[in-house]
């Protein structure tokens, strides 16, 4: 049973609400059957997100089918074993950090399989610090921290981050990439992952997802693209690059 | 004349509203109470609208739609969550308030209990539902608390429809049929209010129907959110 299937998904956004540009988000096929860590590659406004949001259920296909683990997204249930990094969100201000991260996983009826998983992510991230602040005080970077631990928190089979690291400093960009590494290879995590920061997730990465003008393509696995490319960004510039309003040297 | 009050050498004598005589009733306590009741609530709670909205905020929906939580179980657990927070917020005055009428009056004031059990807290929760779905199209605050109370004032218009459409000259088959209609439409949250504040009385009025104008509302508020993307 895939982890992952979709089949046929068609997400349209009229003019209105793209620029003046249609939009159409198409995949026509995509099995996730193995896992591993899923680069979600694609330029600014290709469909990354939109794709995300589609397979959460937080946005609703115009056709097709997707399913998580034998579920259809519609079912709740389907979502149960996943963590999800939103590419932006919103805490309540009100609440300390672990308070935070204790009401959105309370929702879910989710809590770390056992305590020594909740430490090792509270150890590994450098939490500890962080556990009785305010989230109104927390930094741009903390907070990005928060939403990642409270997307780790009890994961235990599928990962979706949406640009997770996005304001955070060098040094903590490392030790989540580290921790999502070791998750993969001590639980086999499926982690999909949409990020612009090519030199960090190129030591991690398993395969790519490329997303270009709304279209998904087929998983390429990090040999294929160390073999033909050479490296994650001469994939990148080489797929992606070339449209109308690119110039290319 | 919209409204006019009377005044008589014995004191008030008449209240007329939209060319409405309001009746005085016999359990003037009771309509106090429950004035007093559906004021508190106003006043206490008129921000209870607003942690729904900011769940359903793009930013924060995510987080709790991306989680196995049911988009159809949301609604009816938010609602019942609200109701039961209105009633244990409400216990503690009616029984004290209970208490002291049962020792003055040496027997359980069974109607005060009923009735502010229930016409405060139906007008105020019909107020809420009108909010939440005001706040679900509009994605607006200041909509989701203006919009109900308009919706109060339209309903309290058409509940007088003769009297309005007298007023403006415009009393024709027409006019009279639009009107009606769309008093069927609109939630009857005016009813809810006169029952509370005792300008009519529950015999007056087909309760059943009141409750069952909100039901639309209801239906909307499931229907966007089962469909609404984040």
């Amino acid at each position: 049973m895939p982890i992952l299937l979709c089949d046929k998904v068609v997400k349209s956004y009229p003019k209105v609400h793209n620029g003046g540009k249609p939009f159409i988000l198409n995949v026509e096929h995509l099995e996730l059957e193995a896992p591993g860590i899923y680069l979600l590659l694609g330029r600014n406004g290709a469909g990354k997100t939109t794709f995300i949001k589609s397979i959460l259920h937080l946005l609703i296909p115009d056709a097709g089918r997707i399913e998580l683990f034998g579920m259809s997204f519609k079912n709740p249930e389907s979502r149960r074993m996943i963590g999800y990094v939103p590419e932006e969100c919103s805490f309540p201000q009100d609440l300390v950090f672990k308070e935070a991260i204790r009401l959105f996983n309370g929702l879910a009826g989710r809590r770390p399989e056992s305590e020594a998983l909740a430490n090792e992510l509270i150890a590994k991230l450098y939490l500890n610090s962080l556990l009785n602040k305010k989230v109104s005080h927390l930094s741009r970077g903390e907070y990005q921290l928060l939403a990642i631990a409270n997307a780790f928190w009890g994961v235990s089979r599928f990962l979706v981050c949406d640009e997770p690291l996005n304001g955070l400093d060098p040094i903590q960009k490392e030790r989540v990439l580290q921790y999502i590494h070791q998750l993969y290879q001590r639980m086999d995590l499926t982690v999909l992952f949409s990020t612009h920061v090519l030199s960090e997730a190129e030591q991690v990465y398993t395969s790519v997802l490329l997303v270009k003008e709304g279209s998904v393509g087929q998983p390429l696995t990090r040999h294929k693209i160390e073999e033909e490319f050479g490296s994650l960004y001469e994939f990148f510039r080489r797929a992606t690059v070339g449209g109308e309003d690119d110039v290319v040297e | 004349m919209l409204s006019r009050v009377e005044i008589g050498s014995g004191g008030l004598e008449r209240i007329s509203l939209f060319g409405m005589n309001i009746p005085f009733i016999e359990a003037k306590e009771v309509v106090a109470w429950n004035t007093i009741y559906l004021m508190l609530l106003m006043f206490v709670c008129p921000d209870l609208p607003v942690p729904f909205l900011g769940m359903i905020d793009k930013k924060r929906a995510g987080l709790i739609f991306a989680r196995p939580v049911s988009r159809r179980a949301f609604l009816p657990a938010n609602l019942l969550g609200v109701f039961l927070y209105l009633w244990l917020f409400s216990a503690v005055s009616i029984v004290t308030v209970g208490l002291a009428l049962t020792l003055r009056l040496q027997e359980v004031p069974i109607e005060f209990i009923s009735s502010v059990c229930l016409f405060p807290l139906l007008a105020f929760f019909g107020f809420y539902l009108l909010s939440i779905l005001f706040g679900l199209i509009s994605h607006s605050y200041s909509l989701s608390i203006i919009g109900p109370i308009l919706c109060g004032y339209f309903s309290l218009l058409l509940y007088r429809q003769e009297s309005v459409l007298s007023s403006l000259d415009m009393l024709n088959e027409t006019a009279q049929s639009i009107a009606t209609a769309i008093y069927y439409i609109i939630p009857r949250i005016t009813e809810l209010s006169l029952l509370t504040f005792g300008f009519l009385r529950a015999d007056e009025v087909e309760l059943t129907e009141v409750l069952l104008s909100f039901l639309l509302p209801l239906v909307l508020a499931f229907a966007i959110i089962s469909q609404k993307e984040f």
